[in-house]
């Protein structure tokens, strides 16, 4: 069997705001991204779009892309839509299904009402309708409010350790041409930021944007045509609905945990030259880093204390700002940690690139769970060689 | 502005049907005993769709809280700021609610609370109160 390789990625220009539509974003990410890869569209066999406000199935996408597939996915698992659907893509390709698939997604602020006429948004449509919504949900911030409120509660976890993640992926955003956030943050400014859902504060929070990302992922037999180095998934899992059968799960503890021992069977956690992590809230990195087995259960806040997470440092996190910094373009969010990975991994992140990047780790989280913490954790060891 | 109520499925009404009459329960199964809220279209540890319903004290602890300072629907946003509690029930279920009555401050986790209902379109929805 010859692996999937990943060919190509691109992002749109991300803007605070946008006149264009999900489809129209999300088609200059795949134009840009062939481009990216050197491969025609007609090349192309398959599309996951990832998506949570499109109403529209995938091969009606597909027509309105003018793409004829062999295969199609909708990726609707929130921030994981990137990687989980990069998955399936890799498991397509590799299973002879087709040679070329396009990961996409795109979207705009979703409090824009005048292009909101051809979207939704409805994850856990019940559960949202009955009991989440009638109470005055405040969005995502209202759930990791809970989460943080009793990680804190439990374990203890300073202002301090939580604003050095946000200023450090503030400082990698300034060498990120496509980041939205770029004006210097000191842990300060973070500590005082005010509070949105208690203790969730300002600086915990993405800002939403308007942008696209797309990935080629393709089969490696066809080597010869891409213009760059190839990216290659090593171990790679998702865990869904974790704990969903407990009466009273953990608000803190993520799937991470299930999945965490398989991911670095081939590749050990102190071989990563850096993790690109779904950074919606920095206790999402605090909780990450516990979960996959980088820090101590209720650890994690003096982890990040001890530890370099520069692009200098021991363990380089988000090397290009991550979400906090660069912005969240909804479901291509999830996106942003992928898209750096590869761009570390063929040596091409210009002022930002890592001395050594051989081989990464890439998260995607996406949904809240009523009881439990994320519906979705999904996680790829990313390299440049393709048996890692 | 409206703001949204619950829309009661015929695999629910037991539940809002007891809360008419002010009693907290949660969906039960008779085949396996395992209990879960919010209800499920079926029991999520072996499938049976052969549920009952089980009244609860209505009285617990809060296991987490948080301020809801911007709400997203504009329709609460002359009540903000308001408190979502995560609350542990004494018979060892969970539910999210919103505390009744409370500032921001006045709560913290393992604080004893008791549930009281307030009309919200065609059901009586459940919150919270802090317990003297």
């Amino acid at each position: 069997m010859t692996p999937a390789a990943i060919v190509g990625v691109a992002e749109t220009q991300f803007s605070r705001t946008s006149d264009l539509t999900d489809e129209e974003l999300m088609i200059d990410a795949v134009r840009l991204a062939l481009h990216d890869a050197g491969l025609a569209k007609h090349e192309v066999g398959g599309l996951a779009v990832g998506t949570m406000t499109l109403k529209d199935d995938s091969p009606h996408i597909a027509e309105h892309f003018g793409l004829e597939l062999d295969w199609s996915l909708k990726s609707d698992f929130g921030g994981a839509s990137g990687l989980v659907g990069l998955m399936r893509a890799k498991e397509a390709i590799e299973a002879g299904v087709t040679d070329v698939i396009v990961v996409v997604s795109g979207g705009n602020r979703a409090d824009q009402p005048e292009l909101l006429h051809d979207v939704m948004f409805a994850p856990n449509d019940y559960g949202h309708r009955s009991w989440i919504l009638p109470y005055g949900y405040g969005g995502a911030n209202t759930f990791f409010g809970l989460i943080q409120q009793r990680y804190m509660h439990e374990y203890g976890l300073t202002l301090d350790q939580l604003g050095k993640i946000a200023v450090t992926f503030r400082e990698n955003a300034q060498l990120n041409e496509n980041a939205l956030l770029k004006e210097p943050l000191t842990v300060e400014q973070y500590k005082n930021s005010r509070l949105i859902s208690d203790p969730i504060r300002r600086n915990d929070c993405v800002m939403r944007c308007a942008g696209a990302s797309a990935i080629v992922i393709a089969n490696d037999a066809l080597r010869d045509r891409w213009n760059h180095h190839a990216v290659y998934m090593g171990r790679y899992a998702t865990r869904m609905a974790y704990q969903t059968t407990e009466e009273s799960p953990s608000r803190i503890e993520t799937g991470f945990v299930s999945i965490a021992e398989q991911l670095f069977t081939d590749v050990a956690r102190e071989d990563l030259d850096f993790l690109q992590l779904y950074d919606d809230y920095p206790i999402a990195i605090v909780k990450t880093l516990e979960d996959l087995g980088f820090a101590a259960r209720g650890a994690g806040g003096q982890f990040i204390e001890r530890t370099d997470i520069s692009r200098a440092g021991t363990l380089p996190i988000n090397t290009g700002g991550g979400l906090l910094s660069v912005g969240q373009p909804a479901i291509a969010g999830g996106f942003i940690p992928i898209v750096e990975a590869v761009r570390q991994l063929r040596h091409e992140a210009g002022p930002r690139q890592l001395a050594k990047a051989d081989v990464g780790l890439v998260t995607g989280i996406g949904l809240i769970s009523y009881l439990n913490n994320l519906v979705v954790t999904s996680a790829a060891v990313m390299s440049r060689e393709s048996n890692r | 502005m409206n703001k949204p109520t619950p829309s009661p499925v015929h695999w629910d009404r037991a539940f809002w049907d007891a809360a008419a009459r002010g009693v907290l329960t949660v969906q039960r199964c008779t085949e396996c005993g395992h209990r879960q809220h919010y209800p499920r279209p079926a029991c999520g540890v072996c499938l049976s769709r052969d549920r009952t319903w089980e009244e609860l004290s209505g009285e617990g602890t809060v296991y987490s809280h948080t301020v809801v300072r911007q709400p997203v629907n504009p329709a609460f946003r002359e009540e903000a700021p308001y408190i979502f509690v995560d609350v542990l029930l004494a018979e060892g279920v969970r539910i999210v609610s919103v505390l009744l009555g409370a500032e921001p401050g006045d709560v913290a986790i393992g604080d004893p609370v008791r549930v009281t209902f307030r009309p919200a379109g065609q059901v009586d929805l459940p919150y919270f109160v802090l317990a003297p």
